[in-house]
């Protein structure tokens, strides 16, 4: 049977007859449809469409049998038995009304392909230029939305928004390297301004260059030094904030005698060695969370930001985590309702008091001074040698000793009118006064 | 020349030419015969079917018409054999 028919209206009939593989003859040359014909004693079951009913009338009369209705399904036969039930026409009426208005609103926002910008910043930031769930579909301005996001956000390099029934997709491709070019530009327009400065002379009273600080106390491993006057050598011991490469580059004439200073920024490969103390403590006891397996569900029926419990409200446990599962409810892929509905489970807890073992302890504050080390090696920092030891001091576990470390020094100090004066300038200035 | 000639000469298919009836089974749960003329009679054990062949048997267990048009019936049911009956 055709679906259409089947959903219109379909009946089971039961014909009574003497010949009943006439009946069926006879409604096959008039291209009358019957399916699922199942024969009994002196009749036969068939199913039909309704509309196909009515010319049985010719085929009965000639094959002189009794036709009865058994069943009769399908939305016309539903529609004709709740004819009078008002409520139910009413019900049909809002049913479709609400449809009708809920695919005017927006109802779900998606964004695909961002990495550092997160799903809550990216939606907070159509809130705040007025783009929000529950808003008129048809004041939604795609072309607002990417020219505004593309301004606003410096790492998108691409956005494309579209509406598809009452779900707004924004799809973005975020450029990775733009911090590091970013970076790099930054660092080349600085150092295009100094050579600039350098080439203009010495009227521009700001001054471009830099030095290189240490930022430790230590001894210095390697020194390569690109740009700039290097103050200390390989095996020298220098103190945290000492100049390690000076951005003054002192111009001797021939005769040895300083001719100028000029400021550059100093660049170099530096390692210092240096020793770092660690130190974490861990308490032998604490307090865990031992789940006792007794669980509460509650249903929960979410409409926007109200949310409705069915059935009870409170767990009822001393102590428990709650895990909220919330499905938007959708008719189709693209058109969802302002309804989500769920569950919210209470898992109950008790608070034990137990003591970690060696191995635990151990274990816990490995985990912890890796994590310390990683983060240096994400630094450069190369460990040389690591002399860290995990001892049991009463109630607690103790992980200290030193750490001993090549740390690059890229630290920069900008430099000081008094680095660039002459020396000339300053006996000179001496002199003016001793006559005045 | 007969028609068979015909169609054995043109390499054509008989069941179009000559109106042979054509039977698909799948398995022993439903079979299918396209050409089919009439039906002669209808029992929960048989269904017998005029073809121009001559008429057709199938024999089997809960028969059932699952549905026909003006070319071809499906029968479904347990089937146990189809026979032609001269």
């Amino acid at each position: 049977m055709e679906k259409k028919d089947r959903i219109l209206g379909f009946i089971v009939i039961r014909v009574t007859s003497d010949n009943k593989e006439r009946f069926i003859n006879m409604c096959r040359f008039k291209d009358i449809r019957l399916y699922s014909i199942t024969p009994g004693d002196d009749y036969i079951e068939a199913q039909m469409a309704a509309k196909d009913f009515r010319r049985l009338r010719e085929v009965v009369r000639k094959t002189k049998s009794r036709v009865r209705i058994i069943k009769k399904s399908g939305l016309a036969f539903m529609a004709f038995r709740y004819r009078k039930h008002y409520s139910f026409v009413a019900g049909i009426f809002l049913c479709v009304s609400f449809l009708y208005i809920c695919s005017l609103f927006l109802f779900n926002i998606t964004f695909s392909g961002n990495i550092s910008l997160t799903q809550p910043v990216l939606l907070r930031y159509l809130d705040s230029i007025g783009v929000k769930n529950g808003m008129r579909i048809s004041t939604i301005d795609c072309d607002m939305i990417e020219t505004k996001m593309r301004q606003d956000f410096d790492e998108i390099t691409w956005v494309s928004a579209t509406v598809k029934g009452n779900h707004l997709y924004v799809y973005i491709k975020e450029n990775d390297g733009y911090l590091n070019a970013a970076e790099n530009l930054q660092s080349q327009n600085s150092s295009m301004q100094s050579g600039a400065d350098e080439n203009g002379g010495s009227a521009v009273s700001e001054i471009s260059g830099s030095n290189i600080v240490a930022t430790q106390n230590g001894i210095v491993e390697s020194i390569i030094t690109r740009s700039g006057t290097p103050m200390v050598k390989k095996g020298d011991e220098v103190t945290a904030g000492q100049i390690l490469v000076s951005g003054i580059v002192e111009i001797y004439d021939d005769a040895g005698e300083l001719m100028t200073k000029r400021a550059v920024n100093a660049d170099a490969d530096i390692l210092v060695r240096n020793e770092t103390e660690y130190s974490d403590t861990l308490e032998a006891a604490y307090e865990q969370k031992v789940f006792t397996g007794r669980k509460k569900t509650v249903k929960t029926l979410a409409f926007g930001d109200y949310i409705l419990n069915i059935g009870f409200e409170k767990p009822g446990f001393k102590m428990y985590d709650t895990v909220y599962n919330y499905k938007n409810v959708a008719l189709e892929e693209n058109f969802y309702l302002p309804v989500a509905f769920g569950s919210r489970t209470y898992y109950e807890y008790e608070l034990v008091q137990s003591e970690y073992t060696d191995e635990e302890a151990a274990g816990i504050l490995n985990k912890n001074l890796n994590t310390a080390l990683s983060e240096y090696l994400e630094n450069n920092v190369q460990i040389l040698d690591n002399r860290v030891r995990i001892l049991k001091n009463n109630d607690a576990y103790v992980c200290e000793g030193t750490l001993v470390m090549l740390t690059p020094q890229s630290e920069k100090s900008p430099l000081t009118q008094e680095q660039l004066q002459m020396p000339q300038d300053d006996a000179e200035g001496e002199e003016e006064k001793e006559s005045s | 020349m007969g028609k068979k000639e015909i169609a054995e000469a043109l390499g054509m298919p008989k069941d179009v030419v000559l109106g042979m009836p054509l039977i698909t089974m799948t398995g022993n749960m439903r079979v299918n015969v396209e050409n089919f003329k009439s039906i002669v009679s209808y029992e929960c054990q048989s269904v017998r079917l005029l073809t121009k062949k001559g008429c057709m048997e199938i024999r089997g267990r809960n028969l059932e018409i699952e549905y026909y048009d003006e070319e071809q019936i499906q029968v479904r049911g347990i089937i146990c054999s189809i026979e032609y009956i001269n």
